[in-house]
């Protein structure tokens, strides 16, 4: 045994020691006198009521020897009670504890006979004197006491009295007694038939199936404390329900080693083991020492007992919630009470009157109550919390599915837009780009029309294959410049003007698309367009950075100021214009050696 | 060394006797036959086996592509250009991949006609700022790649060549820059066409594998 286990079994073998000291000092259903009766606390013992010197007083209690002989022991003890006048008002005899059974007669008249198989040491005794048996002075009661040797005979205080006056303690009394007892059993049978309910449908969890066995065990013992009946004979009732006990202990033992989870204890099969022995003991023994063996089995679990509030304590972290501090005093209660309870049996002076065992198992049906409704709160409290979580979840699935049709209907929009330009693309490629081509083709081939025509056909034509190059080279300017290059370069050596090409890096325009992209090819068409009708240059000069697109040329320049109303003024301003809806900007820079214009694009991309 | 021949399909007769016109005042190549749609051309591309066809996308009873595909199977040698109107790159990139070894604008003047079909001759295929664009995105990205041993892409000396004419310059401008002949850098396109090509085809067979048609 390790130290801190040493440690433990010690101090709670103290905490179960300190609480049975203290229930002795409470000294529940001590015998008081009670008002308006005689409190008997004296009577005559006699050997044979018919030789008065066989007869000695006592005082009360009266505890019997305990042969260990199975044969009937019986007493008789007799008192004398004295009336003034005869009580006109039914009196009673009320005898708060005896054991185990009585005969009573008063002035020889037989008031009470005990049923066979009925005893009465769990239960006090009320019975009534009819005024008529009563006489003017002194009255004989006489009490005869039998039952079982090993047990022994008591005979505590008595009272005499008004019946109404005692029928009051009586009762109450005997709720405390065998209706404590007869609740019990109600409750015992009650739980058993639930947690059995329980662990059958949850097969795992061993704990309910012990609870429920233990709660059947403390039923058989409660049928002892209930009733006074007795099954068989004496040696085997003195078997059954002693030896329950400390199953009920080994039950309780098991249930706490499954609810902890703990593997199988050696402890266990020592009690097992235990009570195996002690009950074939029982058997072999001669009934005289039935009852003995009785009390070893009970003094034998009781380090079961203090074994349980030790694993409880060690394990009191694992348990969930207020589990342990409940558990920890219904238990502690219940070893209490046990161990009250044998003690006062197995002492041969029985220090108190009331046994208080019967309470025990309405202590552990709190313990078993608890069990129930905190493990129906945590179901509760889970089926809530799957339910939280499943209408979170249904939400975002909700949104995250209501998010993706709106991206697939935007995609099918884009889709179709998409499609719906290329078609269109395709009709101005094919029809009117073919169309244009053909007419051209007959023009030069014929060569009829006029130039005019030619020269409009050819700029149309030129203006067609520039918007399809807007449309199709929107990713990038430099190549949108350089198909610009191969649309206008036959034009450009007819009027004998080279490029002189010198694209680096790629500009980053603010704005991108098919419409930032015409602008742009309009501008450097504008540009180009008017060196080939005015500057008469034989170079234009195409440059770019990441900002700046610059188209210089090497011709005569102009005066930009002057020139505002002409029609090289007319393209400038459009020029500007449409560099306004680029986001660029554009300078024009004239002179006698060219004219330079440049569009500059901002630092930082608008977003 | 007799002129080479050369097959016109073309739907539309202006265009066609332009092109025709073109090439008969060109030295070095000839008009074998003029075809007006594809049923007519495919017959006659047998019956005069020429050296060059010239073929228009969009024919009445179906796609020039199909007539350049039927010529990177003929047993002679056989060079397939497409007649575009303005060279724009979706086109072109269709006929290139089917085995046309480049394009003839008809938009332009068609006095050009007679040199490109020569420069073709010579090795070097024609190229616009956004077929290089196009084939740069297409090459260059592995996921286009089907084979491991990425037989479809580019060198570096290709990647700067088609860069150079994305961004607009000329064959002889990039020669210049790279220190290379003009005829250099047609290879190097041509070379690039047929990288176009072969992936393609590579393409068409993993497609066909994985539909289990192979």
């Amino acid at each position: 045994m390790t130290a801190p286990l040493l440690r433990i079994s010690i101090a709670m073998t103290a905490w179960v020691a300190l609480l049975t000291a203290l229930l002795f000092a409470l000294n529940i259903g001590r015998i008081t006198p009670v008002d308006g009766a005689r409190f008997i606390d004296r009577a005559t013992l006699c050997v044979d009521p018919q030789q008065p010197e066989t007869c000695t007083d006592v005082t009360l209690p009266y505890h019997s020897e305990r042969p260990f002989d199975e044969g009937t022991l019986t007493r008789t003890l007799i008192a004398q009670i004295t009336f003034d006048t005869v009580p006109d008002t039914v009196q009673a005899l009320y005898l708060p504890k005896l054991a185990d059974t009585v005969t009573v007669t008063l002035n020889d008249v037989t008031l009470f006979e005990p049923r066979d198989d009925v005893r009465l040491w769990s239960t006090p005794l009320l019975v009534s004197l009819p005024p008529a048996l009563l006489r003017a002075g002194q009255n004989t009661v006489t009490l005869t006491l039998e039952g079982p040797g090993p047990e022994g005979l008591d005979l505590w205080q008595f009272h005499v009295g008004p019946h109404a006056v005692l029928a009051q303690s009586h009762a109450t009394r005997f709720a405390i007694g065998q209706g404590v007892a007869r609740f019990s059993m109600g409750l015992m049978g009650v739980l058993a038939a639930a947690l059995l309910l329980i662990w059958w449908n949850r097969r795992a969890e061993m704990h309910y199936f012990w609870l429920a066995a233990s709660c059947l065990s403390a039923l058989f013992i409660l049928t002892h404390y209930a009733f006074g009946t007795s099954i068989g004979s004496y040696k085997i009732w003195t078997i059954l329900w002693p030896f329950s006990a400390a199953v009920y202990v080994f039950t309780i033992l098991k249930f706490l080693r499954h609810l902890v989870s703990l593997p199988v204890l050696l402890l266990e099969k020592a009690h097992l083991g235990m009570i195996l022995l002690c009950l074939v003991t029982a058997l072999i023994l001669p009934g005289g020492y039935t009852f003995a063996m009785a009390v070893t089995v009970n003094t034998l679990s009781a380090p079961s007992a203090v074994a349980v509030l030790v694993i409880l304590w060690m394990r009191r972290t694992d348990l969930p919630g207020p589990d342990f501090p409940v558990f920890f005093v219904c238990i502690s209660l219940a070893v209490t009470l046990g161990i009250y309870s044998l003690i006062i049996t197995a002492l041969p002076h029985t220090p108190r009157s009331l046994p208080l065992f019967q309470v025990m198992p309405t202590v552990m049906s709190f313990a078993c109550v608890y069990l129930i409704l905190s493990k129906f709160l945590q179901s509760l409290r889970g089926y809530e919390q799957l339910t939280d979580t499943l209408n979170q979840t249904l939400g975002q699935r909700t949104a995250e599915l209501e998010q993706s049709f709106t991206r697939l209907a935007e995609t099918e929009k884009r889709e179709a837009i998409a499609q719906e330009r290329s078609r269109i693309m395709l009709d101005l490629h094919d029809g009117l780009g073919g169309q244009l081509v053909n007419t051209l083709a007959y023009i030069r081939r014929t060569g009829s029309g006029d130039d005019t025509i030619r020269r409009a056909l050819e700029d149309a034509l030129r203006d067609l294959a520039m918007m399809l190059d807007s449309v199709e080279s929107q990713e990038s300017l430099v190549t949108l410049l350089g198909m610009m290059r191969t649309r206008l370069e036959g034009l450009l050596a007819d009027n004998g003007i080279a490029f002189d090409w010198q694209i680096g890096e790629e500009p980053v325009a603010p704005v991108s698309g098919p419409s930032p992209n015409l602008n742009l090819a309009r501008i450097v068409q504008e540009a180009i367009t008017n060196v080939i009708k005015h500057a008469d240059a034989s170079v234009i000069r195409v440059a770019t950075d990441a900002r700046t697109i610059t188209i210089s040329d090497n011709g005569r320049g102009f005066d930009a100021q002057a020139n505002c109303a002409s029609d090289r003024g007319h393209g400038i301003s459009n020029m500007t214009r449409r560099a306004e809806a680029l986001g660029a900007g554009l300078k024009v820079a004239s002179g006698s050696t060219g004219t330079e214009i440049t569009l500059t694009f901002p630092e930082v991309p608008l977003p | 060394m007799p002129d080479h021949s050369v097959l016109i399909i073309e739907d539309r007769p202006d265009i066609a006797d332009s092109l025709c016109a073109a090439v008969m005042a060109t030295d070095g190549i000839e008009v074998a036959a003029v075809a007006g749609d594809l049923d007519r051309g495919l017959q006659l591309l047998f019956e005069v086996r020429p050296r060059v066809l010239l073929v228009d996308i969009g024919l009445p009873d179906g796609s020039g592509v199909d007539a350049i595909r039927a010529v990177s199977q003929v047993d002679w040698q056989v060079d397939a250009l497409v007649i575009s109107i303005f060279g724009d790159e979706a086109r072109v990139i269709e006929a290139i991949r089917a085995g046309a070894k480049g394009y003839v604008l008809k938009g332009g003047d068609l006095a050009h006609i007679g040199e490109d079909i020569h420069s073709v001759l010579d090795g070097g295929s024609p190229i616009s700022p956004a077929i290089a664009r196009h084939l740069l995105a297409v090459l260059n990205d592995p996921r286009d790649s089907p084979t491991p041993e990425g037989a479809s892409t580019l060198t570096n000396r290709e990647t700067e060549i088609l860069r150079a004419v994305a961004r607009g310059y000329k064959r002889h401008e990039i020669a210049a820059q790279l220190g290379i002949s003009a005829g250099t850098v047609g290879n190097h396109i041509t070379s690039i066409y047929r990288k176009l090509e072969v992936s393609s085809n590579i393409e068409a067979v993993a497609i066909a594998s994985r539909a289990g048609m192979l």
